[in-house]
């Protein structure tokens, strides 16, 4: 068994003429944090709805927990929990009390639910407040209290921290991982903004026009995300003394037993390179390496970039 | 014909009742099949699994244990998981802060020892590699502090004192050092008693821990740390007039080995921050900072009063 909690094959939606969605090939591994990142119109919120059963296939197929969902909807839909573009929740009740509505409709997982929920997202449990009277960022949370309020193993949050402050931004962003981290949930997101899937996401997949350009694990693209040189020497210790007292460079790091990467792209490597053989010290390749995360997305989106 | 009408109507209401238990049977077996199905998941290693239920089901209870079993399940292997990570995080360290300042003391003491620098360059290049090992010596320890506190190992002894006697203690023992580096400082700590429930040593390293950073760090010559405390919560700010925290990198600080300027074989160890994050949330308590490059930072530490 694979252990991939969402797997699409080829998943593709037409509107009329126009692809939304063009076999797009999405993984989301178990435990991790899988960030859709695009410009609004790429197409996340359609892949979204359809993992989801909200918009009908085109064609393609969306595995969840291993399985074709196909038939199987009322066995896998308990288990998951989404919010998608703005919930709709009762104006004239308060946020508990929305809640207690859909924990009677959706059954939960454990007697006190609905408290646990609120905790989780950090709202108070049985306020006086009724839901037209709460800010947008206190729907937002009691969007996602709504989404995990019966535990389940998977969520798939539709730009969660839209519309909110700096600091509503970065609470949302704490416990979204939390959630990760602290109670093992599969999660599936999607932002327009790349800090911030750069923050959150294990795992990001760049969608744009429809089409999935890349997926890589977050870790990869960091390490891509950074300016040096990459030295390959036959002896380290000679060549940080030399890099030291003779061109003192500190902004250096030792890979292995025969790399190092020096951080400061400015340095003369011709004069470098000249002083180590002098010292017997054999140079294999010097190479730099300057790409910013930025870069990379530019490159890949076709010079448009990411918003 | 009297009792034919009533045994009729019997008849109609064994009828309803009978159809009222099929159906009541039908919804617990389905019930049963989704518990069942649920078990052997959680059975073969998913115990984020949850089985729903609804007030008036009469499964409830069953199926509310089955959730805080796996809920149990689930939390145990979670803190293995993130011990093990801390762990693997300790070897990445290990592997990569530790080679570059080894590197290059090796590098140094190759250098005196194979006579390829004499008299008193000799003693100068001893002098170095001495530090450097000091240094490593400093680091790797460290290192092992904040693993501990990143698995969750450490131990914590509370008990209640008298917070300002003790911060006056404690900045005491830096005056001389900030006077010693030409650092103007006001310290604002009531005079009267305020007792606080916390760990001596991890407030000591919390303050310490903050003092150096400013004095490293922030490129000033002012500090000044103030004690603002009520019924509820205690506030330490420490601020400084130094170059401050671009906004880009405020989100990052207080992350394992993130260093603004990038130096690794410089100054610190990229670690002072988490550490001392990791102290501040062990007592509850919150850390941040706010920063105006060009003008200063501002650290703010607040822990409640009601531990």
């Amino acid at each position: 068994m694979s252990d991939y909690v969402i797997e699409t094959k080829r998943l593709t939606k037409n509107y009329g003429e126009q692809t939304a969605v063009n076999a797009v090939n999405v993984h989301v591994e178990k435990g991790r944090i899988y960030g859709l990142l695009g410009r609004n119109g790429a197409g996340k919120t359609t892949i979204m709805k359809m993992i989801l059963g909200l918009t009908p296939i085109t064609s393609g197929e969306v595995d969840v927990f291993g399985q074709n969902i196909k038939g199987r909807e009322k066995r896998v839909y308990p288990r998951i929990g989404a919010i998608i573009e703005t919930p709709g929740f009762y104006p004239n009740l308060t946020g508990t009390e929305n809640l207690e509505i859909f924990a009677r409709l959706r059954g939960t997982a454990a007697p006190n639910a609905v408290k646990n929920a609120l905790d989780i997202v950090g709202l108070p449990y049985r306020d006086k407040k009724l839901f037209s009277k709460y800010s947008l960022g206190m729907k937002q949370r009691l969007g996602i209290a709504n989404a995990i309020l019966h535990d389940p193993e998977l969520l798939i949050l539709d730009e969660p921290t839209n519309g909110l402050d700096p600091i509503g931004i970065a609470e949302v962003r704490d416990f979204i991982k939390d959630l990760s981290t602290e109670h093992g949930k599969t999660i599936l997101i999607s932002s327009h903004i790349l800090s911030e899937i750069a923050l959150l996401a294990d795992d990001i997949g760049i969608i744009d026009h429809g089409v999935l350009l890349e997926e890589n694990s977050m870790e990869t693209l960091k390490r891509k995300n950074s300016k040096y040189i990459l030295l390959q020497v036959s002896d380290i210790p000679k060549t940080s003394l030399v890099l030291e007292r003779q061109f003192g460079v500190t902004d250096y790091s030792v890979q292995d037993d025969h790399s190092l990467r020096i951080y400061n792209t400015s340095l003369d490597m011709a004069a470098v390179n000249k002083a180590l053989v002098v010292q017997d010290v054999a140079v294999i390749s010097s190479q730099l390496c300057n790409d910013t995360l930025e870069d990379y997305f530019k490159k890949i989106t076709g010079g448009e970039g990411i918003a | 014909m009297n009792v034919n009408l009533f045994l009729l109507i019997a008849f109609c209401i064994a009828l309803l009742f009978i159809l009222f238990l099929v159906t009541k049977l039908r919804r617990v077996r389905g019930q049963l099949s989704i518990i069942e199905e649920a078990l052997e998941d959680i059975k073969t290693g998913n115990p984020n699994r949850r089985v729903l239920t609804r007030k008036s089901d009469m499964t409830k209870r069953i199926c509310y244990a089955v959730n805080e079993i796996a809920v149990k399940n689930q939390s145990q292997l979670i803190s293995q998981k993130q011990s093990e990570q801390a762990y693997k995080r300790l070897m990445t360290s290990l592997s990569h802060d530790v080679k570059t300042p080894l590197a290059s003391l090796v590098g140094y003491l190759e250098a005196a020892t194979t006579g390829l620098v004499a008299g008193d360059e000799k003693e100068a290049y001893l002098h170095v590699a001495v530090e450097k090992a000091y240094h490593l010596k400093n680091f790797v320890e460290t290192l092992f502090e904040w693993v501990k506190l990143d698995a969750k190992e450490q131990i914590f002894h509370f008990e209640i004192c008298d917070l300002n006697e003790l911060t006056r203690n404690i900045v005491a023992e830096w005056v001389p050092t900030l006077e010693r580096n030409h650092f103007e400082y006001d310290f604002d700590i009531p005079e009267d008693e305020y007792f606080l429930r916390i760990d001596l040593h991890s407030y000591t390293r919390i303050l310490n821990n903050l003092l150096q950073n400013t004095l490293m760090h922030s490129g000033g010559n002012k500090l000044t740390l103030k004690l603002l405390e009520n019924e509820q919560q205690v506030k330490i700010i420490i601020s400084d007039n130094g170059k401050g925290i671009s906004p880009s990198d405020i989100p990052h600080i207080f992350e394992r080995m993130y260093q603004c300027d990038r130096s690794r074989s410089a100054l610190g160890n990229g670690l002072g921050l988490s550490i001392t994050q990791e102290l501040v949330n062990a007592h509850n308590g919150k850390i941040k900072a706010d920063s105006k490059p060009g003008t200063g930072t501002v650290f703010t530490v607040l822990f409640p009063k009601a531990l």
